[in-house]
């Protein structure tokens, strides 16, 4: 740990000036949940920690025009506890019921977990099929990405080196209903071997407006379109479900690993994504 | 002794738990002294290679670094030690160990350097610092591969390092005469012990010359291993151990001890040493993964009639405690039945693989899921209900077992079984993809060493002035409160109260050696000790008092620091030790325990006692098996045990609970994989350990038969209280979704396959 600066900026200013400055050496730590597991495994060896968790540009939760905006430096309780998004979008806060265990939800905050951009961020997949955006400020001014863009490749995201995430912006559907599940190797601190978030739109006989992403099975979370579209349109009956669910075999890449293999998680997917299905409809399985 | 039980078989916290829940125990990394150095481990990346070169220069030129040490500065860096009981066909075993590694590397993760620096940053800085280069020589993975003559050898030219035998009967003709007979391959995983507490000391050299050494260890007679290496007498190596959070075996062999003593000794300073998480993952021993071969027959109503086995064990890269852990599995190979004709045929491999050595369990486990899963096999082939065939098969009180032992305890598996699936009351019932099953399973483990060891225990009680009471004894404290049964068992032979009587415990150079806490020996042992030392204690008050009194000194009993008669008269207690004092009889005692002793094995067939005493008991599952996702969800447990006489009940509860729960571990998730001796999954975001959520309601069910060899009619509970979970839990699965798992862990991905039949 002797070859790390701690900084503690007191302003948004004074990060935004320090990111500038430091650029990559600059590393923004808010629950530290990532970073200092990390820094421990000596995958990041030297820089500055700048201590995010003061700012109050990057909190709170609140209703904007339509749409939901949470701070970046928000804990994963703090999601979990709005009142707000309880009342407006209990579909994320219930996404997030399984994220780490309570220690890590005290800490780990929703930007630390989107800007990690691994593949099974569990933020990702709902976020995704809400269609929300992350808004991102720099010293030279601030941008909106959409989450659907924002993941290159494993922990790589699209962030400029001077940029930090301040806020996550989710447009709160008119209508509809979503469901995620994650599937884990055991039920409790349990990293995804693949998860599914699935919002549909329809209360009508057929399928309209469905969208389907996916965490674990690619380089990143994704969206499966190929998917989306075997369902959009067709008539709702529980028995073509399952042949449509067959559909993310094109959307998705998954690796094998130590989690899981790459068949078994094709196959799960497809279980998963059915039963988010029947979720949504409100079906028996 | 008081005439009612006042703390045996009670509910009484323990002294120590208060501590532990406000974190005042001084564990081994909680001790520090003034200018300590502190100390890390400089491990190989390869599996199987040469050092060509090794480069300290550098690190030991770092400032704040006192000492870089390698082989060249270990005084006897190489030892070989005999295994008992080794014969004609593996030849006498001589098990080779190195500190440090001097040539050739083993395992990934072999200690290679030592360093200590004045501050944890500069250690590990100097760690960056140290260059090696290999040669990587042919390694073998496999046990099998490496039991083949051509395969790459370890050490000698014999990768096989064990080999016993069971003979009864003639197989042969019992199969054939079988109306029923099933053969499977069961596999076992690498199970870590991933206790909370990390191998962890502080050693120093005190103003005697002594080195002393404050570790977190089950085995305080190491000071001799320290000694051994350094070149130094024994009597210049103390180890005072601590209360220890966790070590499930993990603690059993040298850890931390060693690499300590010989830090000290170098530097002549303090010096702190304590593993990483990871390291615990890759630099030390596991539980032996096992290949199991099992054929049993029996008859169309149900009578065992042979079992043939064929037992491989993978040892890794050096001996450990390799033989003894297949003895018992080869003993308690053919489960708690009676089985008339059996052949058993067991090895232990050695393998560039991490070394395998103790863990909760000691070999009987692996065995204990193929035994119960070929009675589940054997029960559905007869169409029999697996209780009604295994109650045909039990053994009994006066049983003999495959290896000519009589059983001398009682055996309560009929009535754990009832109890076990009692307990889990009402069936629930299965929906949509979801399927509900049941399961039990029953196990037999022993209690003790192995009794051609010739095992023994010391303690010393006394009494002071004012009545109170001193015990010393050597046993460890794992954190089960070893201890504490100590202090109860004191208190209920002097009829004093709990925290009257004070115990030292665990140091080799003032407390009377105990022997180790491993072998679910410690109340067995050192119970029986301090139960005799205080009776004797109590003998010499007596005799004293019934002069005093003029009665006879039977009449007498103690209580509340009063000295009873029948009658009901009593003089206080304090007045009797004055007088004892007077007298010159101090009432103090040192006491010796032997556990029933035999012979030497002289072969490699077993056909002798090998064990004091079993413990006996069953464990029952009620699991929820999602058929689309291969994961299970246990909805109901329940183990029960005779465990002879419960001590303290609480802490009997906690042993039952805390098996469970690692054997639940062991069946369904964990597995310390390896590609080519490169460990995949060293650490705990990898190695998957079950957590609250996926442990269910553990019912802890004692059952007490007073038939034990321990005090008071006890027998063992701290291993016994694992063995039966894997089998209980794959054969409820199988209940549920009609697979059986062959290859434990029963992972969500290998249920998955099982039900869905692909041959990925
Ligand atoms: C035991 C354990 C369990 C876990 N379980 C889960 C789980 O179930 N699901 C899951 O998705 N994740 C899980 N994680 C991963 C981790 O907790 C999450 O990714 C978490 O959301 C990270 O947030 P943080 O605030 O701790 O990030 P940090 O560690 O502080 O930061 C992570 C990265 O993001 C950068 N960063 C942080 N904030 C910003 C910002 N505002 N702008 C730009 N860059 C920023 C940091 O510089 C760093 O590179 C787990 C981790 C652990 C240790």
């Amino acid at each position: 740990m002797n070859n790390f600066k701690f900084f503690k900026p007191q302003s948004f200013k004074e990060l935004l000036d320090i990111k500038d400055e430091l650029l990559s050496a600059g590393y923004p730590l808010a629950g530290g949940s990532n970073l200092l597991v990390y820094i421990k495994e000596n995958m990041v060896k030297s820089g500055t920690l700048i201590d995010i968790s003061s700012i109050e540009e990057l909190k709170g939760i609140n209703k904007v025009d339509g749409s939901i905006e949470i701070g970046a430096a928000e804990t994963i309780t703090n999601i979990l506890e709005s009142s707000l998004i309880n009342r407006e979008l209990p579909f994320f806060s219930l996404s997030l019921k399984d994220f780490g265990n309570p220690l890590i939800r005290n800490k780990a905050t929703i930007g630390g977990n989107l800007a990690d951009a691994s593949p099974v961020a569990d933020t990702a997949p709902p976020l995704l099929v809400l269609g929300a955006f992350v808004s991102v400020v720099s010293r030279s001014g601030t941008r909106k990405i959409p989450v659907a863009e924002l993941f290159t490749g494993p922990r790589k995201n699209k962030l400029e080196e001077n940029e930090v995430i301040q806020k996550i912006i989710i447009p709160i559907p008119l209508e509809g209903k979503g469901a995620f599940l994650k599937l884990g190797q055991r039920k409790g601190t349990s990293i995804s071997v693949t998860s599914v978030a699935v919002w549909i739109e329809s209360s009508s006989d057929k399928f309209r407006n469905i969208k389907i992403a996916l965490g674990g099975v690619a380089p990143t979370p994704v969206r499966a379109l190929n998917t989306e579209k075997a369902f959009s349109g067709k008539n709702i009956d529980r028995n073509s479900i399952k042949t449509f669910a067959e559909t993310l075999r094109k959307d998705i890449r998954p690796i094998s690993d130590v989690r899981g293999s790459a068949e078994y998680r094709t196959e799960v997917s497809i279980n998963l994504l059915k039963r988010a299905v029947y979720e949504c409809l409100e079906m028996e399985e | 002794m008081a005439k009612e039980m006042t703390y045996i078989g009670k509910r009484t916290p323990g002294l120590d738990e208060r501590d532990k829940v406000l974190g005042n125990v001084i564990y081994a990394d909680d001790f520090t002294l003034p200018d300590m150095l502190y100390a890390r481990v400089f491990r190989a990346t390869k599996p199987s290679a040469l050092i060509k070169k090794l480069n300290v220069e550098k690190a030991r030129n770092l400032p704040g670094v006192a000492c870089v040490l390698t082989a060249d500065d270990v005084p006897n860096n190489e030892s070989i030690s005999n295994v008992v009981g080794q014969t004609t066909e593996v030849g006498l075993l001589e098990a080779k160990h190195q500190v440090l590694v001097k040539n050739r590397v083993r395992y990934y993760g072999e200690a290679v350097a030592l360093v200590a620096a004045d501050t944890i940053d500069a250690a590990n800085r100097a760690l960056e610092l140290i260059e090696v280069e290999y040669e990587e020589i042919p390694g073998v993975f496999d046990p099998i591969a490496a039991m083949k003559p051509d395969a790459p050898k370890l050490h000698g030219n014999n990768n096989i390092i064990a080999q016993w035998k069971l003979r009864k009967g003639n197989i042969e003709k019992a199969f054939a005469e079988s109306d029923v007979v099933v053969e499977n391959t069961y596999r076992t995983p690498r199970q870590e012990h991933a206790h909370l507490e990390p191998e962890s000391g502080v050693a120093w050299v005190d103003d005697m010359g002594v080195i002393n050494i404050r570790s977190a260890t089950q085995v305080i007679e190491h000071y001799r291993d320290v000694a051994a290496v350094l070149g130094i007498p024994q009597s210049m190596v103390r180890i005072e151990g601590t209360i220890m959070g966790g070590a499930f075996g993990g603690k059993e062999d040298v850890t931390v001890e060693v690499f300590l003593g010989l830090l000290a000794w170098k530097t002549r300073k303090p010096v702190k040493l304590t593993f990483s998480r990871e390291e615990m993952g890759f630099g030390r021993q596991k539980r032996h993964p096992y290949i199991l071969k099992y054929k049993t027959g029996a008859t169309k109503d149900g009578k065992l009639t042979a079992m043939e086995a064929e037992i491989i064990s993978d040892a890794g890269a050096y001996v450990y405690l390799s033989p003894w852990v297949l003895l018992y599995s080869t003993v308690h190979s053919t489960g708690p039945y009676f089985i008339p004709n059996v052949k058993v045929d067991s090895f232990s491999v050695l393998t560039n693989n991490i070394m395998t050595s103790a863990f909760r369990g000691f070999g009987a486990m692996q065995v204990a899921f193929a035994y119960e899963s070929q009675m589940d096999e054997l029960a559905e082939k007869l169409n029999m209900d697996p209780f009604e065939l295994r109650k045909k098969n039990f053994l009994k009180k006066g049983s003999e077992t495959a290896n000519y032992q009589k059983i001398t305890s009682d055996v309560l598996l009929k009535e754990s079984v009832e109890k076990a699936l009692g307990a889990l009351g009402e069936k629930s019932t299965s929906s949509g993809s979801k399927k509900i099953g049941r399961g039990f399973a029953c196990s037999w483990q022993s209690y003790g060493r192995m009794t051609y060891l010739h095992d023994t225990s010391s303690a010393w009680v006394g009494l002071e002035l004012d009545g109170s009471a001193v015990v010393r004894s050597g046993i460890p404290d794992l954190g089960g409160g070893q201890r504490e049964s100590l202090r109860a068992i004191a208190a209920q032979i002097l009829g004093l109260k709990i925290e009257e009587v004070h115990v030292i415990s665990t140091d080799s150079q003032v407390t009377p050696l105990a022997g180790t806490v491993t072998a679910t020996r410690a109340l067995f042992m050192s119970g029986n000790a301090v139960k005799l030392a205080s009776e004797n204690v109590l003998n010499i008050i007596t005799r004293t008092a019934s002069k005093m009194l003029k009665v006879s000194a039977e009449d007498l009993y103690l209580r509340d620091k009063l000295v009873y008669t029948s009658g009901g008269e009593s003089i206080p207690l304090v007045k009797v030790i004055k007088e004892c004092a007077a007298e010159g009889s101090m009432p103090q005692s040192l006491a010796t325990y032997k556990a029933p002793f035999t012979d030497p094995i002289k072969t490699d067939v077993i056909k002798d006692p090998v064990f004091a005493d079993f413990t006996f008991g069953a464990q029952a599952a009620e699991v929820e098996v999602d058929t689309e996702t291969g994961i299970v969800t246990i909805l109901k447990y329940a183990s029960a045990q005779d465990i002879g006489q419960a001590i303290n009940v609480n802490r009997a509860e906690g042993q039952i609970e805390g098996g469970a729960a690692q054997g639940i571990g062991f069946g369904l998730m964990e597995d310390y994989l390896e590609e080519k001796g490169v460990p995949l999954t060293w650490n705990l975001a990898t190695y998957l350990i079950p957590t609250s959520k996926d442990l269910p309601d553990i019912q802890s069910i004692i059952l007490e038969s007073k038939s034990g060899k321990g005090p008071f009619g006890a027998k063992g509970v701290g291993e016994p209280s694992i063995t039966a979970a894997a089998p209980a839990l794959v054969s409820a699965i199988y209940d549920a979704v009609g697979v059986r798992i062959k290859h434990i862990p029963a992972t969500p991905e290998r249920i998955y396959w099982s039900l869905h039949n692909s041959d990925t």
